[in-house]
């Protein structure tokens, strides 16, 4: 039996440096992906050029203006960013079969055994897999080649950007020890000062105290805080991790209710939503409709499907009526959401007797994902989402 | 209320009309079952609000009167008693249940409170042998959906009309139709879907060798069954009914004949593999013979052979290997063909020995095939 060699790749400042690449005059400025110069939104990404600024993501627009006047800020182009993210994971498909998306930009990959395969060593796997990504896509990884997830995933986090750390299976204990605890999966604000009151810094330290101590102070974090300062973990990569829900939201420049903008861009958010389902196989049962107006006041709206569908449609209906109905004083909105929840995996096999409309409906919208999906997103479009 | 009768016959009727009760209601007499008696009869009767059955028990009436027991209790220990005469009195609201020298007190709820069986008037009605109405049934609900978000699929489409009664019923991957002659044709033609859960207790209720015929009565929203000491009303489902005549195919490119029972134990012995991968199995024609296999990445692969006739040229093609399983268990018939036209068309399945019959029964299963 081979040794256990899991990798995780992490792309560095994915969003922005796409952007960068596609433009070569914004590479070496700070690009601010998500958010607008008038300081709306929240930052999707940051360049590493912004980042020296201490914009960072999930930060508010708002901030991120201060902190970099000058930072270049850009929409989200999320169907961009989706298809590149399908070239690398098709990039990663092709060293092994156990690939585990985690998001558009990371992944885990089971190696083991891939060596004989590839006829190298599992470490040289881990190279080409990265110079594959430069060549092929002009993106950098930053990638972790570990005895199990959690490792990996610490490794690749090392030296980001266009990072290779590899933790070798002797080696698990000089390369945890050192470490702060705070690098620990789950250990947050809390236990990190429970820890330090009892005087744990390291994760060295950690490792020495026994499990039933841990296990006394803190119950089942207890146990698992054990295991990961001993470098255990036994989760597998578990291919084509499957989405609980999916969602696409909008915040605007400025606070609207102009009611035709609106409603385009609910279909717009519909669309995008649907089409990840369809690309992910997955019907959903029910649409999530978020609304924050003016005042920051945020609420949520659903509504459960006669039948579970992946058709842009019929999702746009069901985000307009809730729309409709939780906005009935026509407010002025500063965020829209569309999301769907309870997802089935669509059951393709089975053939139908009765094409309904809803069927037809599917069948087009596949042919047009598959018509952008050859000839690029502008190719075609629906009459409303034209500008 | 005071009557006696004996054990077997109240609890045939328990029992029966305990069907009727209501799983998961928020009404609470909804859990009884309502027991009268007036002048010479002793009837009972349940219901959930989409089905009722009411059941006539003989019994030697003393005095009249009525009230709602729990229906689990009173099944419980009216199936439990020994085979002698029991005797029901109503004493305030409590029921006594006496068999010297044991005696019961079942705590029990005014009738009052009880729903009332609704009335079907005898405007639209005609009579039907019971044997064919159970033989259209048995036949053809099976097929129905099971999933509430259609509420269409989950009734059967009846079609009444001169001297044809016909069932459909389909899930949209498979179709079953069946349609015989009647004794006597009808004045007025009838469409109506009846949901399936009703159906499968009608069909429990109807007795194949019974002389005395089923009275089928209309009503705009129910649809009533009465036999001579038993009713079941049925609500009926509002809507269309799929387009269903457009989806049976009209023409045929090849038959593969086979015997039902060969065919029907080889696909129960592959399903054990197929069911560990949705169901699916291979069907591929060599000449003369079928095979049929399945393959399941947990469980391993399934192969068997069937001798067959074959009308055309040879095909592959998959299908839901329970769908096949589902039509040839209810189906009596030494034979039967599968036509088929290509991979991706639907298949129709049919008795052979159809033809003995004549023109007064016809019967065919449409089964969409799966992707290979």
């Amino acid at each position: 039996m081979s040794l256990r060699w899991i990798m995780h790749v992490d792309m560095d400042a994915f969003y922005a440096s796409i952007e960068q690449r596609d433009r070569p005059e914004l590479r070496g400025k700070p690009v601010i992906v998500g958010g607008t110069p008038e300081g709306r939104g929240v930052v999707s990404a940051a360049s590493y050029e912004a980042r020296t600024f201490g914009v960072h993501s999930a930060m508010p627009a708002i901030q991120a203006v201060r902190l970099c006047p000058g930072g270049v800020f850009l929409p989200v182009d999320m169907p961009k960013y989706s298809q590149v993210s399908r070239e690398l994971m098709s990039i990663l498909h092709s060293y092994s079969p156990l690939v585990e998306k985690l998001s558009v930009d990371e992944a885990f990959l089971d190696l083991t055994g891939t060596e004989r395969v590839h006829n190298m060593t599992v470490e040289q796997v881990g190279w080409h897999i990265k110079n594959r990504i430069c060549d092929e896509l002009h993106l950098t990884a930053s990638a972790g080649l570990a005895p199990n997830m959690f490792l990996a995933k610490l490794a690749s986090e090392m030296r980001k950007p266009d990072g290779y750390v590899v933790v070798r299976h002797d080696s698990v204990s000089q390369f945890l020890n050192p470490l702060q605890i705070e690098a620990l999966w789950g250990v947050g604000k809390a236990t990190s000062k429970k820890l330090r009151e009892m005087g744990v810094t390291t994760v060295g330290m950690l490792a020495q105290i026994p499990e039933e101590t841990l296990t006394g102070k803190f119950g089942e974090v207890g146990r698992h805080l054990h295991q990961l300062s001993r470098g255990m973990d036994d989760r597998e990569v578990v291919p084509h991790s499957e989405a609980k829900s999916i969602s696409a939201e909008r915040t605007f420049g400025q606070d609207t209710n102009d009611w035709d903008f609106l409603e385009t861009t609910l279909l717009h958010l519909s669309e995008e939503v649907a089409r990840r389902l369809r690309d992910e196989g997955f019907h959903c049962k029910t649409v999530v409709l978020k609304m924050r107006f003016g005042d920051f006041k945020t609420i949520t709206r659903n509504r459960t499907l006669p039948k579970p569908t992946c058709v842009t449609h019929t999702i746009f209906h069901a985000a307009r009526e809730l729309f409709a109905l939780g906005n009935p004083n026509r407010r002025k909105m500063r965020l829209i959401g569309v999301g769907v929840v309870n997802l089935v995996k669509r059951q393709e096999a089975q053939l139908g007797l009765f094409d309904d409309a809803e069927t037809k409906m599917e069948k087009v919208e596949t042919a047009l994902d598959a018509v952008r999906k050859k000839f690029g997103d502008k190719a075609i479009r629906r009459g409303r989402l034209m500008q | 209320m005071n009557v006696i009768c004996t054990k077997t016959d109240l609890s045939t009727g328990v029992l029966t009309t305990a069907r009727a009760v209501s799983q998961r209601s928020t009404l609470p007499i909804l859990s009884n079952i309502l027991i009268h008696a007036n002048d010479d009869e002793l009837t009972l009767m349940a219901t959930d609000l989409e089905i009722w059955i009411q059941c006539i028990v003989p019994a030697d009436v003393k005095s009249p009167g009525s009230l709602a027991v729990p229906a689990s209790i009173f099944s419980e220990m009216v199936t439990s008693l020994p085979d002698e005469d029991v005797s029901l009195t109503c004493e305030d609201n409590r029921l006594l249940v006496k068999r010297d020298p044991s005696d019961y007190t079942i705590l029990s709820q005014p009738a009052e409170e009880f729903p009332s069986l609704p009335e079907v008037g005898d405007e639209s009605s005609f009579e039907v042998p019971q044997g064919l109405l159970r033989g259209l049934l048995r036949t053809t609900i099976f097929a129905a959906s099971h999933e509430e978000t259609r509420a269409i699929l989950t009734g059967a489409l009846m079609n009444i009309s001169g001297d044809r009664f016909s069932v459909v019923a389909t899930d949209t991957h498979r179709l079953a139709l069946r349609a015989k002659k009647l004794p006597t044709p009808v004045d007025e033609a009838i469409s109506v879907i009846v949901p399936t859960r009703a159906l499968h207790e009608l069909q429990r209720i109807l007795d194949e060798d019974a002389e005395s015929p089923v009275r089928m009565s209309l009503a705009p929203n129910q649809i009533q069954f009465a036999l001579d000491n038993l009713t079941l009303v049925s609500r009926v489902i509002d809507g269309q009914f799929p387009n269903y005549e457009k989806v049976i195919p009209k023409e045929v490119e090849r038959k593969i004949i086979a015997s039902s029972h060969d065919l029907l134990s080889v696909l129960r012995r592959v399903a054990i593999v197929a069911r560990e991968n949705g169901n699916k199995a291979l069907f591929t024609t060599q000449g003369d013979r079928l095979i049929i296999q399945a393959e399941s990445q947990e469980v391993g692969k399934a192969y068997e052979e069937v001798p067959i006739k074959l009308e055309g040229d040879d095909i592959e093609m998959a299908f839901n290997i329970q769908f096949l399983i589902d039509v040839l268990s209810v189906l009596d018939a030494d034979e039967v063909v599968l036509e088929l036209t290509g991979p991706l068309n639907p298949g129709v399945l049919r008795p052979v020995s159809q033809s003995a019959s004549g023109e007064d029964d016809d019967y065919l299963y449409v089964v969409m095939p799966m992707q290979k």
